[in-house]
């Protein structure tokens, strides 16, 4: 049985072109998410949004049948925020050593939480937490847990390198969580 | 005593850990409470991460990107009238009263019997006239010698031609476009 997205795809381009706008309320939500985590700002991503579906739109007869139309279309959408970043003067690169990866990094001298995880402040830090974190981290963060790529599909929809996807995503792992535990307060102590 | 890495601790949460190191970290956690609590963290920033509310764009964005990669068709220039309607009819109005008023000899001289197009004409004329006076009088700072108050009759139907334009406007506003909208 064919993916909805493909059904929608296969009847835009049989002609009945309005079938579009079930496509752009199916993925509407969660693009505007990738590109205000970006952006920094609703009307700019909305304005990349737009643009974004408009070029989708253009670019279907060419859609890949093997690929999912959603990895096809958030790089596009990755592409347009990372451009309208780039025309802001606002370097879309920043300064990472990307091989420096935290995976020996062991928790010892820790943070321990006197919070309960499950309490609705800490999702209201998440949240706020993300959209001041910078676009690089913010956007496979974003990634992966709203659109629930995998590291592939992260990589084919913004184009850094495999390792560069994995050393991101924990990097903005590891920023959210030392964030959150200066917000909230939590004592510092040595791990037993 | 060593303590996990925190990918290890990562890659367990998100389940991409491989079987052979699954069973390590299985065992580590069993004996370090430390490790377990930042096990726990770490599934609960997921959580979150997953559950945080989603941006949602305007409620015109579909239509505005319907309308781009759908553009109107047929003559441009029928668009365009049919697009401003509202504000021909008003156009037409207006002039039609102006015409009639101006054309009519008995309204000139002002002994026809009293029809609405022609009280709006005296409405018209009335306002005006109250406006410039008006104006006179508060620029120049000098008693006005020939304003006489207006009567209760031309208040009326002052006010009567305001709502009426204010009716008009709001029926091309909220009726004619709309309607020309979902067609």
């Amino acid at each position: 049985m064919a993916k909805p997205d493909q059904e929608i795809i296969r009847r835009v381009l049989a002609g009945e072109k309005k079938a579009f706008a079930d496509l752009a309320n199916r993925h509407k939500d969660k693009a505007m998410t990738l590109a205000v985590r970006m952006l920094k700002n609703r009307e700019d991503a909305e304005e990349a949004l737009q643009d974004a579906f408009v070029r989708a739109f253009h670019a279907l007869p060419r859609f890949e049948w093997k690929a999912s139309f959603s990895t096809w279309f958030y790089r596009i959408v990755f592409n347009v925020c990372a451009t309208a970043l780039s025309k802001k003067d606002e370097a879309y690169e920043v300064s990472l050593q990307d091989g420096d990866e935290g995976g020996i990094e062991v928790p010892s001298d820790d943070l321990t939480p006197d919070v309960e995880y499950e309490s609705t402040e800490l999702q209201k830090i998440v949240t706020e937490e993300i959209e001041k974190m910078p676009d690089v981290y913010a956007s496979v963060l974003t990634l992966f847990f709203v659109q629930e790529m995998s590291y592939e599909e992260i990589e084919a929809v913004t184009g850094f390198p495999l390792g560069t996807v994995k050393v991101r995503l924990f990097r903005a792992r590891m920023m959210l969580r030392e964030t959150i535990a200066r917000r909230l307060g939590w004592r510092k102590e040595v791990v037993a | 005593m060593d303590h996990l890495t925190v990918q290890q601790i990562l890659e367990y949460v998100d389940g991409t850990i491989l079987n052979g190191e699954r069973t390590q970290v299985v065992a580590h956690l069993e004996s370090c409470p430390g490790c377990r609590r930042e096990v726990e963290l770490q599934r609960a920033l997921a959580k979150h991460l997953r559950a945080a509310p989603l941006a949602r764009p305007s409620r015109r964005l579909v239509d505005r990107i319907m309308e781009s990669v759908m553009p109107a068709t047929g003559n441009p220039f029928v668009r365009k009238i049919v697009n401003n309607l509202g504000n021909i009819l008003a156009m037409i109005v207006v002039l039609s009263i102006f015409v009639y008023a101006v054309s009519t000899p008995s309204v000139r001289r002002g002994d026809a019997a009293p029809s609405v197009i022609s009280e709006t004409f005296k409405t018209y004329t009335a306002f005006y006239d109250q406006v410039s006076r008006y104006l006179t009088t508060e620029s120049a700072k000098l008693q006005s010698k020939r304003s006489a108050p207006a009567s209760r009759d031309n208040e009326k139907i002052i006010a009567l031609t305001i709502v009426s334009l204010l009716a008009l406007v709001a029926l091309d506003k909220f009726v004619i476009r709309r309607v020309i909208k979902t067609r």
